[in-house]
């Protein structure tokens, strides 16, 4: 039953399949299920012809293909359902006899025995009726039995509901074989034993009704979850609304062409459409999108970086455009000189370099424009790669940042071009948040740059960058960004201009039907940082809950205010510069008294709650007081007593102190005390000219030298004889060991042969090659940076004790050190191996004293090598005509060669009498019985 | 009927011997009778593996501890002395005046099972 059932399955999720095929061939299939003919092969036509001729005698008949098949106009559709419901009949036929039998009230029938009579009654019928309308006359008992044996299949499969609905819709008491003529339509058959029955005919109309119902009845017990027509559903809506995504995508696109054709025409008329445009169809839009520069002029950044990073753009027209630049490029430089003072006043360094290089690119192949979030640093790249004709293509923080994709995005933005669009523009990469970006990907962009030099470049994968690329960063001296930073043209944004801001926000509120006045803008500016972006949102927010903007709002609310990181340089800056009094006049005519300090940042407890206010935003404390006292002598301050250098020490003693408590301790309670030792710097060193501030390095140097100088006595430790070395540890070493021993190991030595010195100079060498061994010491020869040959302390513990500006320790000359390293080589490798033999060889000499005369063990004797000396007996002599000349005591020979032999013998080890003759395992051995009288 | 064995020197006072095992004959060049003949060296390595030297052979073996421990014992009569050794532990019955005397106790063997190797002492330098 199972294996029927997948079969059905199969055959169903085949018909599944070809569903849509038009050109379904049913032959196959009418093959597998009419068994015999063979003409069926020919065709559907052919089939049917041949059913219409097969004989009644014929003893296989293609039951279901006739039943099915004969009716030439169903159409193709059902063909396969009706052949996949053929199949399923037959089988059923096959399968379930008895039902029938016992509906038929008929003795118990082969089936094929009954089907022929069956058949041929059909056959006989369908002389009368006309052959498109033949019905197929056994039809409904199929389909019923389909439908019986779908429930059995339901039972088995555990669908119960759908079981159910079948089992509701089907009556199973219908009558379905008469021995009278019923009335309608009918065909007449003769059973098994020859009486006549009739079975009815359903219309045709009804049966499809009726197939279809089978159909539906069908899908619910698939195999997939949903049904292939929901499936077929829910992939037409996708597909629409890909569609409707594409067109509205099209008509965005028209949309930025048309602005970007305004832009650059640049009409103000055409501005205004455009926003009015943006006004009417944004509702929802967030302020900071919907008042976003769309222009040039509209930036809000200051016009100097903004021009210098379009320039930067124009320098890249050469590589991009195919453009001349350099007649361009002159006027500039002219007018850049001016620039460029105007520049230096402002930044006091220059930040463009103006050169192209052999490839006609800018020296300088990335922008990195840095500053705090919120100041439009994305804005401007868009707009301004938009102004210069480029294509923007922005890799983001929230893209994945991995080097395999990053690489491929890069190189996807700078080598191709999008050919599909109207006005293909060459890209512009624009990689935000680069901060965020792993070592190994800002690593890759660097080589990407940095491919310029080998002449084969072109031939390399990826070829050289041709393409401008603008990185945009919050913090600049994130390490990963520190070799960027070297080849990049870097411009630091500046906090946008209050005034220039807070009348941009003045526009924004006047569009936007909110009341507010300039001074509560620039409260809001001031507020926060300047930040365009927070500004924007907290209007907004305002303006969902009133419609009028006050000073006392602006005061009161928490939003606004962001919880940024400062950077250290600008929390030591704020440390050591007085703040400037403030022209907040605006400010000043609130009777906020509460926070009066607030409004007046010169008076004490604002400088008190601003400094702690940037420590804290800092957050590295230990950083921040390390640049304190590193820089706080820098200061200009008065202090003619230094009692106020005595009060910052003694603060960072209490520093120290807490710090040290809090790590050994692991106590953090401690913690808040610790910043307020910046108020106490603030306090005294501030000055109205920020000192040139070091980034703290000391600290740092200081642990390198320490792990440095720790490791060289550790080294000279390891190896010192144990004698010396029992008293000693590494302090004790350091402190109190090596700076004698230096000077001890500098005795004077008379540049003259060894030889020649007297007993007690030789005595003074001997003494100081056994310091030099007992304290692992030794000369080594090293080549000096400037070519010449020095010997130096092995283990460099030299270094350890000396300090900067002491005074140059005399050195032993070149000669005396290379005596002295020869000798403690010597000497050392001598004291080993005495020091290896140590017990073991007194003990191992000995024996070999008594072994030696009494007895040599055979391996230990020298084997002599068996001289082969030519026997003279062996030569033949022979005289002068040939003639061998026969020795004359041929007798005496052999005894003297016996007794040479003997003597030989006893030389030669290995000509021993006794000889093994190995056996391999074979034993010869015999059991023997012993009987007792043997013991006897 | 008892054979008595005596230790001489009383328990404990018996010497030690060990037996050569080896898989082959020891053959003499020129029909010599092995008796009293220097057979070849014997040396322990470090890790106390028997190394024998016979002739131009090299035997290297190992040390087993026999299962049950063998007694050398010489026959001994009371009127006259023929000694007789054989490795037998079995005591039997005997006439009255036979005694056994034990020489030893062997309780190590050392066998040399594996093929010999040659030691090459001189190689001709011309071939």
């Amino acid at each position: 039953m199972e294996e029927e059932f997948d079969f059905d399955y199969a055959d169903e999720l085949d018909a599944m399949e070809d569903f849509e095929a038009p050109s379904y061939s049913p032959q196959k299939s009418k093959r597998t299920l009419c068994f015999e003919t063979p003409k069926s092969k020919t065709g559907k036509e052919d089939l049917n012809d041949s059913i219409n001729l097969t004989p009644l005698e014929s003893p296989a008949d293609p039951v279901n293909g006739s039943l099915f098949h004969s009716p030439s106009k169903t159409p193709k559709t059902r063909l396969s359902r009706s052949e996949k419901r053929g199949r399923s009949q037959d089988e059923f036929t096959l399968l379930s006899d008895d039902e029938d039998i016992y509906e038929m009230s008929l003795p118990s029938l082969d089936v094929p025995a009954r089907k022929r009579p069956r058949l041929s009654d059909a056959k006989e019928i369908k002389g009368p009726d006309d052959g498109d309308d033949i019905a197929p006359p056994v039809s409904p008992s199929a389909e019923d039995k389909i439908l019986a044996i779908r429930t059995k299949k339901n039972v088995v499969n555990g669908n119960e509901s759908t079981q159910r609905n079948i089992t509701q819709d089907y009556d199973f008491e219908r009558k379905r074989v008469f021995r009278r003529i019923p009335s309608g339509d009918f065909v007449g058959t003769t059973g098994y034993e020859g009486q006549k029955v009739y079975m009815k005919i359903k219309d045709e109309i009804e049966q499809d009704i009726e197939f279809s119902n089978v159909g539906k009845s069908v899908k619910k017990t698939q195999l997939l979850a949903v049904s292939l027509d929901e499936l077929k559903d829910q992939l037409e809506i996708e597909r629409q609304q890909k569609l409707m995504e594409e067109a509205e995508r099209l008509t965005q696109e028209i949309h930025s062409n048309l602005r970007e054709d305004n832009l650059d025409g640049s009409e103000a008329d055409d501005e205004d459409e455009i926003t009015d445009n943006v006004q009417s169809d944004s509702k929802g839009l967030l302020w900071v999108e919907k008042y976003a520069p769309v222009q040039y002029t509209d930036l809000l950044s200051e016009e100097l970086i903004n021009r210098t990073l379009l320039h930067w753009l124009k320098l890249w027209d050469h590589v991009v455009f195919n453009k001349e630049v350099s007649t361009k490029l002159k006027d500039k430089n002219k007018k850049k000189g001016n620039d460029k003072d105007f520049k230096k006043k402002k930044f006091g360094a220059d930040l463009l370099e103006e050169e192209l290089d052999k490839f006609n690119r800018p020296v300088q192949k990335v922008a990195l424009l840095n500053g705090p979030p919120g100041l439009g640093k994305t804005t401007l790249a868009h707009i301004l790669a938009r102004h210069a004709g480029y294509n923007m293509v922005e890799i983001n923080a929230s893209d994945d940042r991995s080097v395999d994709v990053f690489k491929t995005k890069i190189e996807a933005a700078t080598q191709m071009k999008s050919v599909l669009e109207a006005d293909p523009r060459p890209n512009c990469l624009v990689i935000d948040e680069i901060d965020g970006a792993p070592q190994p990907a800002i690593n890759m962009l660097l080589n990407l740059i940095k491919k310029t030099d080998e002449g084969s470049g072109k031939k390399k994968e990826g070829g050289i960058l041709l393409r401008p690329i603008i990185c945009i960063c919050n913090d600049q001296y994130v390490p990963s960004l520190r070799l960027l930073r070297q080849n990049a043209m870097v411009i630091t944004f500046p906090q946008t201009e209050p005034a220039k801001l807070a009348s941009r926000l003045y526009e924004v509120t006047r569009k936007e039907s909110l009341k507010a006045d300039m001074n509560s803008l620039l409260a809001l500016c001031e507020k926060t940082d300047n930040d365009i972006r927070s500004c924007l949102n907290t209007l907004q927010f305002i303006h969902r809950h009133c419609k009028e903007l006050s000073i006392r709002l602006i005061q009161t609310m928490n939003v606004g205010q962001k919880d940024s990181q400062r950077s250290l340089f600008s929390v030591w800056n704020d440390i050591f510069t007085l703040p400037r009094p403030k022209r907040n006049r605006f400010l000043n005519i609130n009777d906020l008294k509460n926070e009066e300090w607030k409004v007046n940042n010169t008076s004490d407890a604002a400088r008190f709650q601003n400094v702690l206010q940037a420590t804290y935003s800092s957050g590295e404390y230990e950083k921040v007081i390390q640049g304190l006292f590193e820089n706080y002598l820098e200061c200009k301050y008065k202090d003619p007593k230094m009692e106020g250098l005595n009060f910052a020490l003694d603060w960072l003693c209490f520093v120290d102190r807490t710090n040290q408590y809090i790590a050994h301790k692991q106590d953090y309670c401690l913690l808040p005390y610790i910043p307020y030792v910046t108020v106490t710097f603030h306090m005294l060193f501030a000055s109205n000219q920020a000192p040139r501030i070091q980034y703290p390095h000391s600290q740092y140097e200081a642990s390198v030298k320490l792990t440095k100088s720790q490791n060289l006595v550790t080294a000279m430790m390891t190896d010192m004889i144990p004698s010396v070395r029992k008293y000693l540890d590494q302090g004790k070493t350091v402190l109190e060991v090596l700076p004698p021993l230096m000077d001890i190991i500098m005795p004077t030595l008379r540049p003259i042969n060894t030889q020649l010195y007297s007993t007690r100079e030789k005595e003074e060498l001997a003494q100081l090659i056994r310091i030099m061994i007992a304290y692992n010491m030794t000369y080594l020869q090293e080549k000096s940076p400037d070519g010449q040959y020095i010997y130096s302390l092995d283990p460099k513990v030299d270094e350890v004790v000396k300090f900067l500006g002491m005074k140059q320790q005399r050195q032993l000359t070149y000669a005396a050190k290379q005596l002295i390293a020869r000798e403690t080589s010597e000497r050392s490798v001598g004291e080993e191996v005495s020091r290896n033999r140590g017990g073991s060889t007194s003990l191992s000499s000995s024996n070999q004293s008594k072994t030696d005369e009494a007895f040599i063990p055979n391996h230990k004797r020298r084997l002599d090598p068996k001289a082969v000396s030519v026997a003279p007996e062996e030569v033949i002599v022979r005289d002068f005509f040939g003639r061998i000349i026969k020795r004359k005591t041929p007798e005496a020979k052999p005894k003297q060669t016996a007794g040479g032999e003997e003597v030989k013998k006893k030389k030669n080890v290995l000509n021993t009498d006794v000889w093994f003759h190995f056996k391999g395992g074979f034993s010869n051995a015999v059991r023997r019985n012993v009987r007792v009288q043997d013991f006897l | 009927m008892q054979i008595p064995i005596k230790i001489p020197g009383g328990p404990g006072q018996c010497p030690e011997w060990a037996i050569i095992d080896l898989q082959g004959g020891l053959e003499t060049r020129n029909n010599v009778s092995l008796n009293g003949r220097f057979m070849g060296d014997l040396h322990f390595t470090h890790k106390n593996v028997p190394v024998l030297i016979i002739g131009h052979h090299i035997l290297y073996g190992k040390v087993c501890d026999l299962e049950k421990p063998f007694a050398v014992l010489t026959k001994k009569h009371s009127d006259t002395d023929n000694d007789t050794v054989l490795d037998q532990d079995n005591t039997d019955k005997q006439h009255t005046d036979t005694h056994y005397l034990v020489k030893a106790i062997i309780r190590r063997r050392l066998l040399f099972k594996t093929r010999p190797k040659p030691i090459i002492a001189n190689v001709p330098k011309k071939l």
